[in-house]
């Protein structure tokens, strides 16, 4: 058996997931019990998320079993955690820079100077999306980034999350320094990135 | 004065996992070992190199640093890069193959 | 010149062959409650070498709180 998450909800869930457990906090779990890659897991869990169900996400790579997962609520702080994601959903921008542009036969400063003009945009673009988010958010995670590529989580309230997309999308739209960037604004999503948060308020 | 980047076994742990992928497995295969090996060798040294440029940047941007020493950082730096991904490409992989989080520095930007 | 930009609920982003999103999901896989600090290497499906002990729930860099950026 497969464990998706904790949660306090008492709704119906999607065909192959059931509840584990009977106290306040009870697992969601997978009804089939093997060959569950981490993608179907993470589709059961969206499947959940979307039919109304608040939880706390294990990530999809993991496995781990019912019995575990009731025992990692025993033995952690996570009760605190799923209380506090109660109605919470997280959305996540992916911002595309244009690629670096190649600096052809350069001095060495030149090199480093260039390296530190790409930072510092991305730098700037982040700051302006954190500076703009932090009237509509909970809470705010830039990250992980690859060379061109920035991601940033957001935690929103789960009922305003259509309204704190349309104010980003609305908002970001004339920000300065973005004209030359790509952004795909996704969710609500389950809080992946919030698991360890001790920030809800 | 800006701190020295600490790397710590969890930090070198992460960016192993990194470039392992979600199954917490650095497989080493009999039919690809040497491209395994490199891997895994150029993936730490490009860590090692992103962090080094970073806080070169860092450096520079608190005016650390005279023009000689930016001229010889950039030109280490830029020719360190070269270097890895040519020898990467020796061995069939792409810069992406190394390309990790930029390190506890770089995921705070 | 407007941003480009893209809306995408969950279950669009699921489905979305855009190669952005699908690094998104691909990212997500590993993202939530996870038991970490295990990392073997392992050759020929031999675990040989444990690397790094410490289990803990996901991790700090994922803790940032509301627009720390230094």
């Amino acid at each position: 058996m497969i464990a998706l998450g904790w949660t306090t909800a008492n709704k119906a869930l999607p065909d192959d997931v059931t509840y584990h457990g009977d106290g306040e906090i009870r697992i969601l779990m997978m009804k089939q019990s093997t060959d569950v890659d981490a993608r179907s897991k993470l589709q059961a869990q969206v499947r959940c998320f979307e039919a109304g169900i608040d939880f706390v996400p294990i990530a999809p790579s993991q496995e781990i079993s019912p019995v575990a997962a009731e025992q990692l609520l025993a033995e952690s702080d996570l009760r605190d955690t799923v209380i506090g994601l109660q109605e919470k959903a997280q959305l996540t921008l992916v911002i595309d820079m244009p690629d670096r542009p190649k600096v052809e036969s350069p001095s060495g400063r030149a090199w480093l100077l260039e390296r530190q003009l790409h930072l510092s945009k991305k730098e700037q673009i982040v700051r302006q999306i954190s500076e703009f988010a932090q009237d509509l958010t909970l809470e705010f995670t830039p990250l992980r980034q690859s060379k061109n590529r920035m991601q940033c989580n957001m935690l929103v309230a789960r009922r305003r999350a259509h309204e704190v997309i349309r104010a980003i999308a609305l908002g970001l739209r004339h920000l300065p320094h973005l004209e030359e960037v790509k952004l795909a604004i996704t969710g609500p999503w389950p809080p992946y990135d919030f698991t360890t948060s001790k920030q809800f308020a | 004065m800006i701190q020295p980047i600490e790397i710590n076994t969890k930090d070198i742990s992460e960016a192993l996992t990194d470039l392992s992928g979600s199954n917490g497995r650095l497989e080493i295969d009999p039919d690809t070992v040497e491209q395994d090996l490199a891997r895994l060798v150029l993936g730490l040294v490009a860590f090692l190199r992103q962090l080094m440029e970073l806080q070169a940047i860092r450096q520079m941007e608190n005016g650390n640093l005279t023009d000689q020493q930016e001229e010889k950082l950039g030109t280490t730096l830029m020719r360190a890069e070269t270097a890895i991904y040519e020898v990467a490409a020796q061995f069939n992989l792409a810069p992406e193959d190394l390309s990790l989080d930029l390190g506890p520095l770089g995921k705070t930007i | 010149m407007p941003v480009e930009m893209q809306l995408a609920s969950a279950t669009e982003t699921l489905e979305s062959s855009d190669s952005r999103l699908v690094d998104l999901v691909d990212g997500l896989l590993d993202h939530g409650v996870a038991i970490r600090g295990e990392l073997w290497l392992s050759v020929a499906d031999v675990d040989l070498v444990f690397l790094g002990l410490d289990v803990v729930l996901a991790t700090p860099d994922r803790m940032r709180p509301a627009g720390a950026l230094q």
